[in-house]
């Protein structure tokens, strides 16, 4: 009997459905909650820290560093930005008035040029903030190192580690640390057992350090021994520095424990967990984990786990369930999480529930029902004090080989790709790529003249597009990128207030893309129409800003409708004492050298704000001229 | 730079070693008349071949799978030299045609059809101009071809369908032809396409389009394509309520199980039946590449006739037209096999040698190689072969190459004849349908001896007529080289299908038209012996990979357990599972090749005890389970036979003491 598998077509169908409506238009519903919120900690006074010595430190409003001048960060009244302004005297370190173990935290920093800072976990493992923008090479004292320990008898460092790629943005700008760590781990006599780790950093949303052990605390530090707890500190004695969003999950060693636990298995395609209750099996066996493996040989077939959850403290469990099958998790009796009847262990499903501490009964539902050879659950949960921690057993999760990476690298000569390029979470298609020997690399979307990101660093992955079907033909860039704004690089509004269309209408497209040419050394400029408009858009590395400068050139046959360019668009655009724009509430620099004879625009759509431009009807060549600088 | 300096007819040869002592060495019998020389390629270029196209200068462009465009100088090796290679261009998106028109390339990547200019003739395209360009999903199936150039300088490209478990066409035009002018106006031409990877002129300037197996399509085919067409996959259908469209059939009107292509196609005018088909695993598994010998008998003696390539089978076939009642339709016969990768792109040299461009990454080929650049020339010799068949209002005519020995060639046990079709309906693949023999009641030979003509009963309209011309000797007392050829018949000369046609099916033996299993239902138990009580002792789960793996390499059963072995064929083409007797693996392979129409029967299992047990031939996203008792202590192979496959998808039993605890997977 040839048996036929129904899923698998519905199920792609659905996932290229929702592809389409993604293209269309953004998701409007509520995304589940996929983790538990973070400990914010305010920056409306110092009241979280211990008192420092000197009133180096304080809470302010706004800050802005001129990314030209040395040391320079100026303020304004207000809260939520906590700020450094050492001299010579004041210049004290903050501990926070909190102590931790590990722990998971995130916080926004901005640094003057040539300032230096760090964020010693506890008080002793300093991950060094530096103003390292641009550097080439970069050592464990730049931006995002974990920073040396330090030999008094010989006077040098020692076991620092830098970050693996140059992740620093240009000075002024606000940029993102993140960090997962892992206290050192003492026996009862207070003999250390295992090392402090950084499990994971990511500056501007790229990992630069993976599962990392400090041997011990690094240079300066506040203490010299090591312990289960410390205060964070912020090193306040080497430079001017500012800090907002300050976020953080404490975790304890007390995890959730299972008991009591069995299962009953059904042969048999299920589809809905309800028909479960109303059957009897005579097959129910305590088990002591939660594995699909329980079902032993069986392709198609219902298993439910049921059990004791015991909860090592009251307050919010937030937990995850998938599987290749509908998978649902019961506590106390009610719904917590189900994914949906998938058949893809790509979709997790999520739920929320307050616990009270002690135990608590759970059951454990799913359905295999489909798709026999592709094979696995999962339970995994985040609660008080308990970071992200598996319940199923590590066999019940399938794990893939991966294939060794296709590196395309732009050291050389400057290269060009064409390929599919996931921005914003959308897959773009008519994407185009190029790396510089400048290490300087862009994403455009082709079809709308959209630049989609920047980057620095290597070129691009090309793993997904030509291993075996290259069934993603996804071009991964090997970099932190810059995301710019997908929006059409041109439209034609009514007036100054009339909206920016989304996307170009495709039947009724004004705009064409007609290729590229390149110039001797392999950099092209893109050919774009519109009406009677031609446009020569070039984008070229600059290594002395270390970004951008993007040439556009207008040249038209006849008056068109009125013209307006895009130049940026973001939450905040600021215009700075210099001239420049800080964009997307100092996330990048805009510095617009020529504008077409035309005055630039900031103007307020919904949320965001836009910097457009005019581009007045005339037959004479008009010059649009821009760099991006981060 | 080095080179893999290898001849690759010698791999090959050493690969199929084992096929060659049952086919006393087809590839080397070819080799007589045509032979392959391998272009050696540089180690540090990947050239996966996607589309080719000669210069003026006699230079061959390549343009290649990873984005690249190649010019190759002195392709031909003359003065033993070898070929040259120099980078003209990077970074397009998967392009998979080339053409040289007016000192410049084109080609189509994945989201465009684009024109590339190398302005200060430095040998570097440095203008990249977009022609015409449309939109993309994002799947990764969404080939795009082209282009041809049309004698008023326009371009016909094709867009492949998406795949999402089935062909679609996720967006305009996917499954469409489309022509495009130089300044870029665009104009649907045919739709129906699903994997219109080849498509070419006759000899008359009509244009071809080669389609592969799938959904809606029972087998490989060729297939006229004019404005307004419809090849028959409905997802392109989609379109047709666009202004643009030249035909205004809806998706809704081509039912799930049409039943008869040719049938249907008396309701549905735009529905174009094929040219000729090209059965399944008999004739090639994936037609690609199209090319017409225009060189004026440089290539030997099949002026004006169609080459077509095979991806999968790393083959050629041959191809000769006729127009019967205004339509175009004629016969394929096998040609020339042993290429080293997958074909998917032909050229003319100037010398009249045919240039090979070939692939096989994610699409596996019975040539091992992932890519590669061969060139098959004519030895000057001429292959004793059927050089056309043409069709007669009560039988055919057949012309071969050389004169025939009349007393043989009139005897009708020379010939055997037996017509066939395939499903019309939204499965993937379709067996063989309506198998009926056509007994040759007369053959005589023309007086110049070149021709046969063969008057046979039971002539279908709209079917395939095999013919099999074993007894034909030619003058010299040689065998035909092959043998054998396959004529779609949608035309009979002297007014269309008539009645008695249609009346003479009574008399002739219908063969049992449902496709069975293999030859001995206890090598496939589907449902478990009532005796294992509804347990079995191991159970095995085995899916695909892409590239034509197994997802299990290998597992272990102890010795007479009950085994329950599921196959699931998560893939996107039809798979089996058959495990053999030790030591037979070659031998089991071999057969498979060699079935013939027995082939699509027989679930591609051929007759041989040497097979234990073995699954059915499996649709995509279909499983089968199979029960047996596990044989002695040994180590078995498992793979699959469908034609092309058995070289690479392969699988080890491991049957251990039955005291020992079982480990597999």
């Amino acid at each position: 009997m040839i048996r036929k598998i129904r899923f698998s077509f519905t199920v792609s169908l659905l996932a290229f459905g929702l592809l389409i409506s993604c293209t269309d238009k953004p998701d409007q519903e509520k995304k589940a909650l996929s983790q538990l919120p973070f400990t914010t900690l305010s920056f409306s006074s110092l009241s979280s820290f211990q008192k420092p010595e000197a009133d180096n430190w304080q809470t302010v409003g706004k800050v802005y560093a001129d990314r030209r001048k040395d040391l320079q960060l100026t303020k304004e009244d207000g809260s939520g930005i906590l700020v450094n302004l050492p001299d010579d005297q004041k210049k004290s370190n903050l501990f926070t008035d909190f102590e931790h173990g590990d722990i998971e935290l995130e916080i926004d920093f901005m640094l003057p040029k040539g300032s230096n800072s760090g964020i010693y976990l506890q008080g002793r493992y300093e991950i060094q903030l530096f103003d390292s923008w641009g550097k080439e090479e970069i050592a464990p004292s730049d931006c995002g190192g974990i920073y040396n320990r330090w030999n008094e008898q010989t006077s040098s460092g020692y076991d620092g580690v830098a970050a693996s790629i140059n992740a620093c943005k240009a000075p002024g700008l606000w940029q993102k640390l993140k960090i997962k760590f892992q206290a050192p781990r003492f026996d009862e006599d207070g003999k250390k057992i295992a090392n402090a780790r950084f499990e994971e950093v990511k500056l501007n949303n790229i990992v630069i350090h993976k599962n990392v052990e400090i041997t011990g605390p690094t240079r300066s530090a506040g203490f010299e021994d090591e312990s289960p707890t410390g205060p964070l500190m912020i090193q306040g004695d080497h430079g001017p520095i500012a800090f907002r969003d300050f976020r953080y999950k404490l975790h304890d060693k007390e995890k959730i424990k299972l008991a009591d636990m069995r299962y009953k298995f059904y042969e048999g395609e299920f589809d809905s967990f309800d028909t479960l209750s109303s059957l009897t099996t005579s097959q129910e066996k305590p088990t002591d984990s939660l594995t699909f493996k329980a079902a032993g040989d069986f392709d198609i077939y219902a298993i439910q786990f049921e059990g004791l959850i015991t909860a090592p403290r009251k307050g919010d469990y937030l937990f995850e369930v998938r599987g290749y099958g509908p998978i649902r998790l019961m506590i106390d009796g009610k719904l917590v999480a189900n994914n949906l009847l998938s058949q893809n262990m790509s979709d997790p499903g999520y739920g929320e529930v307050n616990l009270s501490e002690g135990n608590h009964n759970f059951t454990l539902s799913f359905l295999k029902n489909e798709q026999p050879w592709r094979k696995g659950m999962s339970l995994v949960y985040e609660g008080p004090q308990i970071p992200k921690t598996s319940l199923q057993a590590k066999s019940s999760v399938p794990t893939h080989p991966q294939p060794q990476p296709l590196i395309v690298s732009a050291d050389e000569n400057v290269q060009l790709q064409r390929g599919f390029l996931i921005h914003h979470g959308i897959k773009r298609t008519h994407t185009v790529t190029v790396g510089t020997p400048q290490h300087i690399n862009y994403a455009l979307e082709m079809s709308n003249g959209a630049l989609l990101e920047g980057w620095r660093g290597g070129y691009i992955d090309v793993t997904d597009m030509w291993h075996e079907r290259g069934e993603a033909q996804l071009i991964q860039p090997l970099g932190s990128a810059l995301e710019l704004s997908e929006k059409p690089l041109l439209a034609s509004l009514e007036n100054n207030e009339s909206a920016w269309p989304d996307t170009l209408q495709a039947d009724n497209n004004l705009f064409i893309y007609q290729g590229y040419e390149l110039d001797p050394n392999g950099i092209p400029a893109y050919l774009y129409q519109w009406n009677n408009t031609a446009v020569r858009d070039l984008i070229l590395p600059d290594a002395s800003i270390h970004g951008l400068v993007r040439e556009l050139d207008f040249q038209s046959d006849n008056a068109d409708t009125p013209l307006y360019c895009l130049l940026a668009e973001g939450s905040v655009i600021e215009k700075l004492e210099d001239g420049s724009y800080a964009i997307d509430d100092k996330n990048y620099y805009l510095d617009l050298t020529e504008s077409a004879n035309s005055e630039p625009i900031v103007r307020t759509q919904a949320e965001t704000q836009q910097l457009i431009l005019a581009i007045s009807a005339s037959t004479s060549s008009q010059k649009v001229k821009y760099s991006l600088i981060w | 730079m080095t080179f893999k300096n290898i001849s690759f007819s010698i791999i090959f040869f050493l690969l199929t070693l084992p096929t060659l002592f049952a086919q006393g060495t087809m590839s080397d019998q070819e080799n007589e008349f045509y032979n392959i020389t391998t272009l050696p390629i540089p180690d540090d270029i990947v050239l996966e071949v996607g589309g080719m196209a000669f210069m003026p200068d006699d230079r061959l462009a390549v343009a290649t799978r990873r984005g690249e465009i190649w010019l190759i100088n002195n392709p031909y090796m003359k003065g033993g030299k070898l070929p040259e290679f120099k980078r003209f261009a990077s970074g397009l998106h998967e392009p998979l045609g080339l053409a040289y028109h007016n000192n410049a390339l084109y080609t189509t990547q994945r989201a465009e059809l684009t024109k590339i200019i190398d302005t200060n003739q430095d040998d570097l395209g440095d203008k990249f101009q977009t022609i015409y360009s449309w939109p993309l999903s994002g799947n990764y199936h969404e080939y795009s071809y082209g282009p041809l150039f049309l004698p008023n300088g326009d371009m016909l490209v094709t867009l492949n369908l998406a795949w999402v478990g089935y062909g679609a066409s996720l967006v305009k035009w996917r499954g469409w032809m489309l022509k495009i002018t130089e300044d870029g106006k665009m104009t649907p031409i045919a739709t129906g396409l699903r994997s219109p990877a080849g498509f070419n002129f006759d000899a008359d300037g009509n244009v071809f389009y080669a389609e592969n197996q799938g959904d809606w399509i029972g087998s490989g085919r060729i297939t006229h394509l004019e404005k307004g067409d419809f090849a028959g996959n409905p997802a392109g259908l989609r379109w047709t309520g666009e202004p643009l469209s030249p035909l205004d059939l809806k998706p809704n009107q081509i039912p799930d199980s049409v039943g008869l292509m040719y049938e249907f196609a008396k309701e549905v005018p735009s529905l174009k039946i094929p040219t000729v088909w090209f059965p399944h695993t008999i004739v090639g598994i994936s037609t690609s590449a199209i090319l017409t010998d225009t060189t004026g008998g440089k290539f030997g003696p099949f002026e004006g006739q169609m080459l077509v390539g095979d991806q999968g089978h790393s083959k050629i076939m041959r191809v000769a037209l006729e127009k019967v009642n205004g339509e175009y339709q004629g016969v394929c016969f096998p040609f020339k096999e042993g290429f080293s990768s997958g074909i998917l792109r032909f050229a003319w040299g100037t010398d009249g040698s045919l240039f090979v461009g070939m692939t096989s990454r994610g699409w596996a080929s019975t040539g091992k190689e992932m890519y590669g650049l061969q060139k098959l020339s004519w030895t000057g010799k001429t292959p004793f072969e059927i050089k056309t068949m043409k069709a007669m209002p009560d039988g055919f005519e057949l012309e071969f190459t050389e004169p025939v020995q009349k007393a043989v060639a009139e005897d009708v046990n020379a010939y055997q004849m037996t017509s066939f079709t395939y499903s019309y309906h939204r499965t993937y693949g379709s067996p063989i349908i309506q198998q009926q023999d056509c007994p040759i009641t007369a053959a005589m030979v023309s007086a110049d001896r070149k021709k046969v003509r063969l008057h046979v009963d039971g002539l279908r309209g709209g079917y395939i007529h095999e013919i099999k011309a074993n007894g034909v000797r030619s003058a010299k007392g040689k065998a035909l080289l092959h043998p054998v050829g396959y004529y779609t018949l949608n035309n009979i000369p002297g007014g269309g299908v008539n009645e008695n046609v249609i009346a003479s099916n009574n008399q002739s033996t219908e063969k049992d038209t449902e496709a069975s299993c293999g030859w001995d239902a206890s090598k496939r138990t589907t449902e478990m012996p009532t005796d294992w009580k509804g347990k079995a002792d191991v159970v095995i789960n085995i899916g695909t990979e892409p590239g034509l793996k197994y997802s299990v390499k290998n597992f272990e059963v102890p010795a007479g357990a009950r085994v329950q072995l599921t196959f699931n064929n998560n893939d996107d083409m039809l798979h089996n599972l058959v495990i053999t007797k030790p030591g037979t693996i070659e031998e089991v392979s071999t057969a498979s090749m060699q079935m013939g129409l027995d082939g699509p029967q027989r679930g591609y299992i051929p007759k041989s005890d040497n097979i234990m047990f073995h699954t059915c031939i499996l649709q995509p996203e279909t499983s089968e389970s199979i029960y047996f008792v596990a044989p002695e202590e040994d180590e078995y192979t498992y793979v699959c036979t469908f034609p092309g496959h058995a070289q690479v998808m392969r699988g080890v039993m491991k049957v251990i003491p039955s005291n020992a605890k079982t480990a597999s997977r």
